[in-house]
């Protein structure tokens, strides 16, 4: 079966400095993959560089089409959505309205059970639905962002840190939403993270980001139990 | 108290005209964060090609009504390919450089008119009909009723329009957080064109509204400005129901000071206009509904 997903020679950066060199990966149909990083690594360029935020060379491809060349907006439609780091809302918008612009594509009369399931995904949200989302929590923006790419219903789903600023209780539940959502509905992820020891728990495959460059790659069970992963990661 | 009911009509009458010119300014503000000075140029334009339509000397002499339509849609279009063609090469410049743009078209808007059209000063008929309504000693013109009417049923289909439909939530969205919406699959250009071309669009009704009264020509429109952004000032300036309320009291102020402070008369109507703008800006900067953003720093 064709990758979701294929990466070849990712080269991208900001102007003159260039941060990503010769980055490749790929995400199998189906599947979870996870990258890994310390602060400044480059994976929030990684994923910027994908969704076409910034200009990039070398390849991408998601499911046959080419990506590089297109528009950020052509390539969402064509079925990548990202969760952007940090807080992506929009402020003045209601969090209904919010999730809303998430299913702005979708056929009219699946919006409602979109929406029954993005705040079945975070019942916190719930009465929340008509606050503006400025006036949310960091982590309530945090799931409000990550349910609102999910509205979409992309092929491929690039989340960056989700977990950043969620209480571990909250985390935990949110990998394991990912991956429920992941085993129902097939959606392929890459998913970005420093908190490895969640990531590493849904994940089918991962790579490790120095420098913007991957310098190991393995199955999840594989990075979890590498010894230098362990050192730089999990911190045991 | 006749007298003064008289007064506050006509306030509002003129009000929902200034009312108009401002909704169209906040709209291009809060789908782009510019403020157009072009937008009474723009308007006037598009009131000479509703002249050209329905004009029976000069023109086809089609129906006023068909006339207005054909300018609406006309501004729609004109707005647009202005957003395309002129501003979005600015897209991404500072906001005094956007500014600058916006005053050059001014300019080359008002030039081409009397070019194009004339300099003369041409009449405009109403849609309405002519006459007015007697209620004890106050008289309010057919016009006037019809102007409030009309635009009362367009702030109500812009708030459908942006609060109901998906197109509406788009626009809001792209203007707020331009990359957020792009990630959605938004094509947060051409949410611009569609601002300008609705902003357009209005300007282009008020143009025609007006036009009976102050007659068409290429300066029709600069009063009307300047009593427009008064009453966007006031309203806040990225609050549409405020444009609206900012134009109807800034109107009736107008009608209210002209007629009670003699010392004022016609010739110093502008200047309270002004005054107006410069007691809110120090006073309440934000104006009676601007919003200060809700967002989380
Ligand atoms: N807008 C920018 N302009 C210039 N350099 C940038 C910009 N954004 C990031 N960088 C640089 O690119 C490198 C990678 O940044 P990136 O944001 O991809 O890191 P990250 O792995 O996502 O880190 P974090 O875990 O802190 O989010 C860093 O050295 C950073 O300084
Ligand atoms: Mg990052």
């Amino acid at each position: 079966m064709s990758p979701v997903l294929e990466v070849r020679g990712l080269t991208a950066g900001y102007g003159s400095l260039t941060v990503l060199r010769d980055v490749g990966l790929t995400v199998g149909e189906g599947e979870i993959v996870v990258v890994l990083g310390a602060n400044g690594a480059g994976k929030t360029t990684t994923l910027r560089a994908l969704s076409g935020l910034i200009p990039a060379q070398g390849s991408v491809v998601l499911s046959g089409t080419e990506l590089l060349g297109r528009k950020a907006d052509a390539r969402a439609r064509l079925g990548l959505g990202h969760a952007p780091e940090g807080r992506g809302t929009f402020t003045d918008l209601t969090v209904d309205e919010n999730l809303r612009m998430g299913g702005l594509r979708l056929p009219r009369n699946e919006l409602p059970a979109a929406l029954d399931q993005a705040y079945g995904l975070f019942p916190q949200l719930t009465p929340l639905r008509d606050r503006a989302a400025g006036r949310l929590s960091g982590g309530e923006q945090q799931m409000l962002t990550v349910a609102r790419a999910l509205m979409a219903r992309p092929r491929l789903l690039l989340l960056d840190e989700p977990s950043m600023g969620l209480a571990p209780q909250i985390t935990a539940n949110l990998f394991a939403e990912l991956r429920r959502v992941n085993a129902e509905s097939g959606t392929a992820m890459l998913l970005v993270e420093q908190n490895a020891a969640a990531a590493l728990t849904i994940a089918h495959h991962g790579h490790v980001l120095e420098s913007g460059h991957i310098v190991l790659s393995g199955t999840g069970s594989q990075l979890a139990g590498n010894p230098s992963v362990r050192r730089a990661y999990l911190g045991v | 108290m006749a007298l003064f009911l008289q007064r506050l009509i006509d306030g509002i009458g003129n009000g929902m005209l200034y009312g108009a010119v401002a909704l169209a300014l906040v709209l291009i503000y809060r789908a782009t964060g510019m403020v157009n000075f072009a937008q009474g140029e723009m308007a006037m334009f598009c009131t000479f090609i509703t002249w050209k339509l329905a004009d029976h000397e000069f023109g086809l002499g089609l129906p006023i009504v068909a006339g207005i339509a054909g300018g609406v849609i006309f501004g729609f279009l004109f707005g647009a390919a202005l957003e395309r063609v002129v501003i979005r090469p600015f897209e991404s410049a500072d906001h005094l450089r956007q500014m600058i743009v916006t005053l050059g078209l001014f300019l080359a808007i008002n030039a081409l008119a009397a070019w194009i059209f004339t300099a003369d000063t041409q009449r405009l008929a109403s849609p309405f009909p002519s006459g007015a309504l007697r209620l004890g000693g106050v008289s309010v013109s057919y016009h006037q009723l019809g102007v409030i009417a009309v635009l009362l049923v367009m702030a109500l289909a812009l708030r459908e329009l942006f609060g109901r439909t998906r197109l509406g939530l788009a626009i809001r969205g792209a203007s707020m957080n331009p990359e957020s919406s792009r990630l959605l699959g938004v094509d947060v250009s051409r949410m611009l064109m569609i601002g300008w071309g609705l902003s357009a669009a209005i300007g282009a009704l008020a143009g025609a509204l007006v036009a009976p009264a102050v007659f068409v020509s290429p300066g029709m429109m600069q009063t009307l400005l300047l009593y427009g952004f008064a009453a966007a000032v006031l309203g806040g300036f990225d609050s549409a129901p405020g444009a609206l309320v900012g134009g109807v009291m800034v109107g009736v102020v107008q009608a209210m000071v002209s007629g009670y402070v003699p010392a004022v008369g016609t010739q110093l109507q502008l200047a309270t206009a002004f005054a107006l703008i410069l007691m809110v800006l120090l006073v309440r900067p934000q104006g009676l509904f601007g919003r200060v953003s809700v967002e989380r720093v």
